[in-house]
């Protein structure tokens, strides 16, 4: 079993991504793919959206797996690949989450959870860049350092050449992330992930 | 700025439309009301404020606010007919105490739904 990190602040896009990438990987047959949802808030929401397009979502919501729900993220990882063996579990963390604890976590269990491999990738919207670029939120910082792909989001409602200019940065940031600026909603530029996912699941 | 500034409530219940036209045009007229009240209220950004409506037999309809200028995206529906709704709702915004958080969504809620 495989383990997807799809990672990003709140409104970044990760649940749109998730359902553009899951769709087109799911289009390839056979594959035993399951979502694993985090929300912060008291009330599940994504899940439910994710379900109404097919997809296998077990959730867990009222708080977060990089701290309150670390111990439920180990267990529902066993359980699911106890029950339903999948080949690759996609996590969408919650907004808040910082993903150095999740690592922490998934390290510290892994003989018990049994990722093989972990894949990070964390969303960075680009309507939002000031939060990346402007202020130290230390969350943010640790996405864009610790993931292996970084998806520079909403690109087209961006101005002209400000896409670039982010990846540079992105890229200086963190030197061994495949950066990619893309769409998630508008579907423009995906293929360079899918591939990644394809060679890597 | 920092995450421990971002406060989250959430909500869900029934709610009955109180002004004209169908749910989705009560949902936005709320929705803009509501983003408007918190900035009054002193919101300084916005996490998000995501939620879902479902009812009268129709298919869920999913909404998103990520920006303080409201950048409001609708998904899914049409929702059917009906005289109530499930409302499902999460809000995470920064600059506001949550006591203030409450009470603005409550308000700025009971004005457009009777719940």
């Amino acid at each position: 079993m495989k383990l997807v990190i799809i990672t990003g602040f709140l409104g970044s896009g990760k649940t749109t991504l998730l359902l553009a990438l899951l769709k087109d990987l799911s289009s390839d047959g056979g594959r035993n793919l399951v979502v694993l949802e985090n929300e912060v808030g008291e009330v599940g929401i994504d899940g439910a959206y994710l379900e109404t397009h097919g997809l296998k979502v077990k959730e867990l919501y009222s708080g977060c797996v990089c701290c309150q729900l670390a111990g439920s993220l180990v267990t529902t990882l066993s359980e699911l690949r106890e029950a339903l063996d999948p080949e690759c579990v996609f996590l969408e963390t919650s907004g808040l989450a910082n993903i150095q604890n999740i690592m922490g976590t998934m390290e510290k269990y892994c003989e018990v959870v049994g990722p093989d491999e972990i894949l990070t990738i964390a969303l960075l919207d680009i309507e939002r860049s000031e939060l990346i670029f402007e202020h130290d939120i230390p969350v943010i910082q640790n996405q864009v350092k610790m993931a292996d792909v970084l998806a520079l989001n909403k690109t087209d409602t961006g101005e002209a050449g400000e896409a670039e200019t982010a990846a540079a940065e992105l890229e200086r940031m963190n030197p061994d992330a495949f950066v990619v600026p893309m769409s998630a909603a508008e579907g423009e530029n995906l293929a360079p992930i899918l591939d990644r996912l394809r060679e890597w699941i | 700025m920092d995450i421990e500034d971002f406060v989250p409530i959430s909500f869900e219940g029934r709610v009955a439309l109180r002004g004209p036209g169908g749910p989705q045009e009560c949902l936005k007229a709320f929705l803009d009301n509501l983003l408007g009240a918190l900035v009054d209220a002193g919101c300084t950004a916005v996490g998000h404020v995501k939620g879902m409506m479902t009812g009268g037999g129709g298919e869920p309809l999913f909404f998103s606010i990520t920006t303080l200028e409201n950048n409001l995206r609708f998904q899914g529906g049409p929702l059917g007919d009906s005289d109530t709704y499930t409302l499902t709702m999460n809000v995470i915004v920064a600059g506001l105490e949550e006591r203030v958080l409450t009470k603005t969504f409550s308000t700025v809620l009971r004005g457009h739904f009777n719940v």
